[in-house]
């Protein structure tokens, strides 16, 4: 036994020897290695940001990127024509200035003179001309890219952009269902609801044929023939509104006028490449620091998969001495806990650290604490008429039904409970601060919503007595009693609770109710959505671009994000005329506006399509230190092109 | 036995062969595909299958893939800018096996101490203590124990960092600091590998310890201390061994949670996110390098018994 | 002396008496039985398991703890529904995330709904302002004045910072604080200090310290009596309730339970496969046979269980109907998705099983005895079960043992990447992980799982030693 405590003391003190160890080699000034390289004479000490982000960048190719990650990165190092500033202002970038034609319909861009591309070096590589700008973009629609972004040239609204993008989803949903067709068995079918396998096979080719003789119809009809309508998409793509006039004009025709063109230039699916540059690296392209060329105000001098990205300043960008940041390093950490960001801010170690769960509560009223407004909301969604037609569909299909469904959870619980970070409990669609009108004294969306039908926070409020109501009603209605909804969530943490708070809300004041939660995996939510395998489904938008319509039109009859299958002509006719018919033109502006506040009326307090939950906002701690940090609700979500250390 | 060997190879080659089929086309029936997002519309999500040719048959797919496979192709990442398989592996890997190799040897050596000083003095103090060890090191599950560091050795008393550091000298990160970070992670894992090798070790050795030859040298005047070392240990220590490999691999394979915890950059999260993500590839090649791992472990334990005891023949291949 | 021959009689040699055995017999498994309880650790073990096991049974479903205001029992997925004494039902909020609190171990400082929390200064003296559009913009930081003026408070909380807060004789709370900028020392009382806003108030707090960090800025270490705070000082949530009112002790119950459902399920099905598998793997050890069934081994092995587990998810509706039309009773989806959880888990869990049991037969099969039958004649069959099967019996016992604390880590791993139960069932490693979020706050929303989930891992794995000690037939 003594011999085992002896041992034990050993061991105890081998380890408080190494602790102390360590304190010292950390107390240590800076390695000694490094020391001879620094200069001299004393200079002014470089200015280096250090952050943590929690993901890797999937793509640093601008057509191709899709995600925030890559956005933020992109956005940083490269620049387009206009860039966003403080309150997401555009400021002109590449561009020194631009007309817009009377009509809206052409946009002048005049390029800076001599600006050239950087290797990652900081080397000059060759002048960003205004070829780079029309190589770039072109990319967006080269089929053999399969751009996702292909769609921000439409939002755009450039001539032959939209027709393309629309022709091109045409013909590959043509091929596929051809496709389909071709590969159509028999076997494949089985006897079901006593209908025998060749009569569903017989069913279901007839549907495959009339939809493929739709297509060719209308392809005959638009085009002269299918082989045409190739030729036709071929040449709407060479003939994309887009002009190069010398090597600094860029002239950009639209075919109706897009309000927020100048602010979409900013967004980084609009930046230049060179193109010498990507057809020498050919696959290599983006895949690594030296594979890419920079034009923006900082250079990517390292990237190390899930460790680091480092990025130095650019000398070569325009504004250069504008820029004050030396050095932006990113310490990458996939996944990591929110416990250990803030830590690692209290440590010094980080600049600033996004805050949620419990350290919210714990952190969120430090003077150093800055909340984040934010414009995505989440909702549920509700299966009225997707997939297979079941007794619950039915039920969903009254709206008394899905009212009570909005009036019978409370919203406020989720926000200041769970989240307790400045979320907004919603009762609206169109997020607070997402849009102002010039047309309403610069109101915000909602503020005239709140004139025009008093929807300042939204439509049919929270009302636990009215839903049971309305709900026993509807049960009575229809000859139900009991009710069996499946919920369809992401996997995650704060979904899962969100989840199962509407869960517990619902059951109890909407009797008869049972809400199964079902977590899924990414893919297999979204297909669910899809094929309408679900009655309810928790969701999330944010806005493509700064006007309300990227929310308005995702309801329209068989839309792409209605999962739920809401059809409503008048909708459909309204969102045809604010999107590309009368009400475009500038001298509507008013007009369209409205319209579109009374569609979010239609869609929440007459048709209650969706459930609204929560607008999200975020808190965040941040050196004072810091100046000039002004998140950006579109595109990349910082430009630390205006960011400044104070010393 | 090297025919036996020669054989043996020859069956992982085919059988690593069946591994990558089958599971080549079991994630074919994961539901979705790489480029799902909220915001992809149908035509987009076509074009990108295109683009990556995931729309061929699935068989034409599979010979493509192969025939990369034997030229060292093990295909790209869709999610990680189009990277090769085996750049993102090796770029995971020394992370992972630094953790785990630490975790090894420490728990190893520490387990064999204890292991041999309970088995010496059987029934001792010692040997109680060493056997509630060994029941509370694999009654803790690794997680739970990197929790509770974390609250109380990095939170509360600051002693350890939260995060594991890569080396990395323009940040004044040493490779000691480094090291340090790796304490509590690897401690963590290895807490199960020191309850595991203990409890064999001491069995081993108290078998050993009354065995004929062992009396043999104590009657011979050898006095206990050079018997212990000189015959006993080394004798005890050999069966333990072949338990080595197995736990490695389980190191290797089941760190996922430590790696989260303190923001390890290793293998079983670029696994889970693969998974996650659909990325066919990755998972495939991830996957094949653990089931190549797995396999060859085996093997070598397989060998290791015959060649340390041989009243195992061969023929009934493993024991 | 003459004794007549009559006397003597012969004993008869009775051969079964010879034979009779003094002690009682004793059959194979009240032998170990025997044995087993002269062990004391596994008596201990089997103890603890049997507690464990006992109140995970009655706990979730008798009136132990408190009870919803209809009589019912707390629901581990609902939040609890009480009223209050003027007959209001108490809001979900004031329930939510409370620390455990027990009646008579609240006196001795344990368990007493109190938690030693950090908070900003600014929480202390200003509180939760309403959220209207007034308030919101006094809340930046360019306005302290008017807020302060506002609230009728003298100081702004990011103006000075807290030497401590104490009752003074007459039990007033007073507070020391410096005014920052001047470095002035004021005593003021509490009361005066703190704005109508605050949750914290003489009676539900204590001050511990203030700590000032690298930038400046005051942070506060308080013990805050929760159920104090939020005036249900009548209630008693034995280990307290997490962020969504749920009540924990009922929680931990169900998911001991579930665990262990999990456990023994994928044992049985473990068991049963591997079992069978390596039987016959080892009777044939070496042949053809046997090495194709060890390759398949690997074959299935290198699947990996996540990606199984997210095919059998997209497969559910098929499972779920395959899986009613083989049951009594309908099943409902949570139900459903646990037995999609189990064999997700059992597909490769029967290997390791399946490679023990054929190492076992592979060395007991050469035996003596076992040729011994095989030359009388003896099937193949009869071999297997009536030789080979019973003498790894032990081992087999032993091994299951062993496997249930595996089967509650994996589910346990499961969880930590999202892939486990549905929300919002709970088992031990859903508890632990919602501890780990919630360790910084109350740390015992983690402590008790985790301890429950050793205390459970450990009493099984002393029963395993003593199983295996008791069934060893060299140590008999």
């Amino acid at each position: 036994m003594k011999k085992f405590v002896s041992l034990l003391l050993i061991l105890a003190m081998i380890f408080t020897l190494t602790a102390c160890k360590s304190e010292e080699v950390i107390v240590e000034p800076s390695d000694p290695g490094t020391e001879p390289t620094e200069p001299a004479d004393p200079v002014v000490e470089k200015k280096v940001l250090n952050l943590i982000e929690s993901s890797n960048i999937p793509k640093l190719v601008t057509w191709q990127a899709t995600d925030s990650v890559s956005f933020l990165i992109l956005g940083n190092i490269n620049a387009g024509l206009f860039t966003l500033g403080e309150n997401g202002v555009p400021v002109l970038d590449m561009a020194k200035s631009y007309e817009a034609s009377a009509d809206g319909l052409t946009y002048t861009f005049h390029l800076r003179e001599g600006i050239q591309w950087a290797d990652n070096t900081g080397e000059a590589y060759a002048e960003v001309t205004a070829n780079d700008f029309d190589y770039a973009w072109r990319k967006l629609l080269d089929p053999a890219e399969a751009a996702q972004y292909s769609f921000m040239l439409q939002t755009a609204g450039i001539v032959n952009a939209g027709d393309s993008v629309a022709l091109s989803s045409e013909l590959i949903t043509y091929e596929q269902t051809l496709k389909e067709y071709q590969s159509l068995k028999l076997e494949d079918f089985k006897e079901e609801d006593g209908k025998t396998a060749q009569e569903q096979y017989n069913t279901a080719k007839a549907d495959l044929e009339g939809t493929i003789a739709d297509y060719e119809g209308g392809f005959t009809e638009t085009y002269g023939s299918l082989g045409m309508a190739y030729t036709a998409l071929d040449e709407l793509i060479a003939n994309l509104g887009i002009e190069v006039v010398d090597d600094y004009t860029f002239v950009v025709h639209l075919s109706n006028p897009v309000p927020y063109f100048v602010d979409l230039m900013a967004f980084p699916s609009f930046f230049p490449a060179n193109e010498a540059f990507v057809t020498e690296k050919g696959d290599k392209y983006g895949k690594n620091v030296d594979a890419f060329l920079y034009n923006g105000p900082f250079v990517f001098k390292e990237w190390k998969l899930s460790e680091r990205h480092y990025l130095v300043k650019n000398d070569l960008y325009w504004d250069a001495s504008n820029v004050a940041l030396d050095e932006i390093d990113y310490r990458v950490i996939e996944g990591v806990s929110n416990d250990t960001v803030v830590q690692m801010y209290l440590d010094g170690e980080i600049m600033t650290a996004g805050l949620s769960g419990e350290n919210v509560e714990k952190y969120g009223n430090r003077p150093d604490a800055t909340p984040r407004e934010d414009t995505v909301l989440f909702y549920l969604e509700m299966n009225q008429a997707n997939g297979k037609l079941t007794p619950d569909k039915v039920l969903l299909s009254d709206s008394n039904v899905r009212k009570a469904i909005n009036m019978g959870l409370d919203k406020t619980y989720i926000t200041d409970v769970i989240f307790a970070n400045g979320s907004l409990p919603a009762d609206y669609f169109v997020p607070r601060g997402f849009q102002g009108s010039a047309n309403h004294e610069n109101k915000d969306f909602r503020e005239v919503a709140e004139d025009m039908f008093g929807g300042l926070e939204g439509y049919n409020a929270y009302n636990p007595t009215q839903a049971t109501e309305l709900w026993n009603a509807a049960l009575t209605d229809q000859g139900r009693d009991l009710v069996e909804f499946e919920l369809i969530t992401y996997q995650g943490e704060t979904s899962g609770k969100v989840a199962t708070h509407i869960k517990n809300e619902l059951e109890k004041n909407l009797p008869g109710l049972t809400v199964n939660i079902i977590a899924l995996p990414f893919s297999e939510k979204l297909l669910r959505s899809k094929t309408g395998d679900f009655e309810l489904n928790y969701a999330g938008w944010g806005p493509d671009y700064p006007d309300a319509m990227t929310w308005m039109d995702m309801w329209i009859t068989d839309g792409d994000y209605n999962s739920g299958k809401y059809a409503n002509a008048d909708y459909d006719a309204v969102i045809e005329a604010t999107k590309s018919g009368e009400l475009t033109a500038p001298d509507k502006a008013k007009d369209r506006f409205e319209a579109l506040v009374q569609l979010e009326k239609v869609l929440l307090e007459d048709d209650q399509v969706i459930v609204p939950l929560y607008q999200r906002a975020g808190i965040a701690l941040r050196d004072p230190a810091l100046q000039n940090w002004f998140p950006q609700s579109f595109g990349p979500d910082y430009l630390f092109k205006w960011v400044d250390i104070a010393k | 036995m090297v025919r036996y060997t020669i054989q043996r190879i020859a069956l992982i080659v085919l059988t690593l062969f069946l591994i990558l089929t089958i599971n080549f086309f079991l994630l074919r029936l994961m539901p979705g595909t790489p480029f799902d997002n909220p915001k992809i519309t149908q035509a987009q999500k076509e074009l990108m299958m295109r683009k990556y040719n995931l729309n061929d048959p699935p068989f034409v797919q599979y010979t493509r893939y192969l025939k990369g496979v034997l030229h060292g192709d093990m295909g790209v990442s869709f999610k990680l800018q189009d990277q090769p398989v085996t750049e993102l592996i090796l770029s995971k890997l020394p992370h992972t096996v630094k953790i785990g190799a630490q975790a090894l040897a420490f728990g190893v050596i520490v387990g064999i101490i204890f292991g041999a000083l309970a088995a010496i003095y059987r029934n001792s103090g010692i040997d109680h203590a060493v056997t509630i060890l060994g029941v509370l090191g694999v009654s803790i599950p690794s997680f739970v124990l990197a929790a509770f560091f974390q609250y109380f050795l990095c939170a509360k008393l600051g002693w350890f960092p939260f995060l594991y550091s890569p080396v990395n000298l323009d940040k004044g990160i040493t490779l000691w600091k480094s090291f340090y970070s790796t304490i509590l992670p690897s401690f963590s894992l290895a807490l199960f590998v020191i309850s595991s090798t203990m409890r064999y070790m001491r069995s081993e050795l108290v078998e050993v310890l009354n065995s004929d030859y062992i009396l043999l040298a104590r009657a011979k005047g050898l006095n206990k201390s050079q018997v212990i070392v000189r015959h006993a240990l080394r004798n005890a220590m050999i069966p333990v061994v072949t338990i080595i490999a197995p736990m490695a691999i389980g190191l290797m394979t089941g760190s996922l949670i430590i790696e989260r915890f303190y923001g390890v950059p290793g293998l079983s999260s670029l696994m889970v996110n693969a998974v996650n993500t659909n990325d066919y590839f990755l998972i495939l090649g991830v996957n094949m390098f653990y089931s190549l791992l797995f396999i060859v472990v085996v093997l070598i334990v397989d060998l290791l018994y015959g060649i340390i005891d041989p009243r195992i023949r061969l023929k009934g291949g493993e024991a | 002396m003459n004794i007549s021959k009559g006397k003597f009689v012969f004993t008869k040699s009775d051969t079964a008496a010879a034979e009779k055995l003094s002690a009682v017999s004793l059959s194979f498994w009240q032998d170990a039985w025997r044995r087993l309880k002269l062990n004391k650790a596994a008596m201990f073990g089997l103890g603890i398991l049997i507690i464990i096991l006992l109140v995970a049974i009655i706990a979730p479903t008798r009136m132990v703890n408190q009870k919803n205001e209809d009589g019912t029992v707390y629901k581990y997925d609902a939040a609890p529904i009480i009223l209050d004494e003027d007959g209001v039902e108490i809001a979900k909020e004031r329930l939510a995330f409370l620390p455990p609190r027990v009646p008579g171990l609240e006196k001795i400082g344990i368990f007493d709904g109190v938690a030693q929390i950090e908070i900003g200064s600014y929480d202390l003296v200003i509180g939760v302002l309403p959220k209207t559009i007034e308030f919101n913009d006094l809340r930046k930081i360019t306005n302290k004045q008017a807020l302060i003026d506002k609230l009728g408070i003298p100081y702004h909380p990011y103006d000075i910072n807290f030497k401590s807060v104490y009752e003074d004789e007459n039990d007033v709370l007073m507070a020391d604080i410096i005014i920052v900028k001047t470095g002035e020392e004021v005593t003021i009382t509490f009361d005066e200090l703190s704005s109508e806003y605050t949750k914290y108030q003489q009676g539900n707090f204590e001050f511990v310290k203030s700590t000032i960090d690298k930038y400046g800025i005051e942070m506060i270490k308080i013990k805050a009596d929760y159920y104090e705070i939020k005036n249900i000082k009548n209630l008693y949530f034995w280990f307290g309730t997490d962020k969504l009112a749920l009540d924990i002790w009922t929680r931990v119950w169900i998911g001991v339970r579930v665990s262990l459902i999990i456990a023994f399920a994928s044992l049985i099905i473990d068991f049963t496969l591997g079992i069978i598998y390596g039987t016959i793997a080892g009777f044939y050890g070496g042949r053809m046979l046997d090495t194709v069934m060890m390759r398949f081994t690997e074959i299935i092995g290198s699947i990996p269980a996540l990606v199984l587990m997210i095919i059998f998810l997209a497969i559910q509706d098929p499972i779920s109907a395959a899986i009613n039309s083989i049951s009594p009773v309908p099943l409902t989806v949570p139900v459903i998705r646990l037995i999609i959880l189990i064999l997700a888990m059992s597909l490769t869990g029967w290997i390791g099983v399946a490679r023990v049991v054929r190492a076992q037969i592979l060395k007991l099969r050469d035996l003596e005895y076992v040729l011994a039958s095989r030359t009388l004649g003896a099937s193949k069959a009869r071999l297997m079960t009536k030789h080979l099967f019973p003498n790894i019996i032990g081992q087999i016992v032993v091994m299951a043992t062993f496997t249930i604390p595996g089967a509650i880590f994996y589910e346990a791993f499961l969880t930590f990447i999202g892939l486990g139960l549905p929300i919002p069932m709970a088992s031990l490693g859903v508890l632990v992980k919602d501890g780990y979020e919630a360790i910084q706050t109350i740390p015992e929303m983690l402590l008790i799982p985790a301890l429950i989930m050793v205390m459970l891992m450990l009493s099984i794995n002393l029963l395993a030693n003593g199983l295996r000690d008791a069934l060893d037939p060299r140590m008999r």
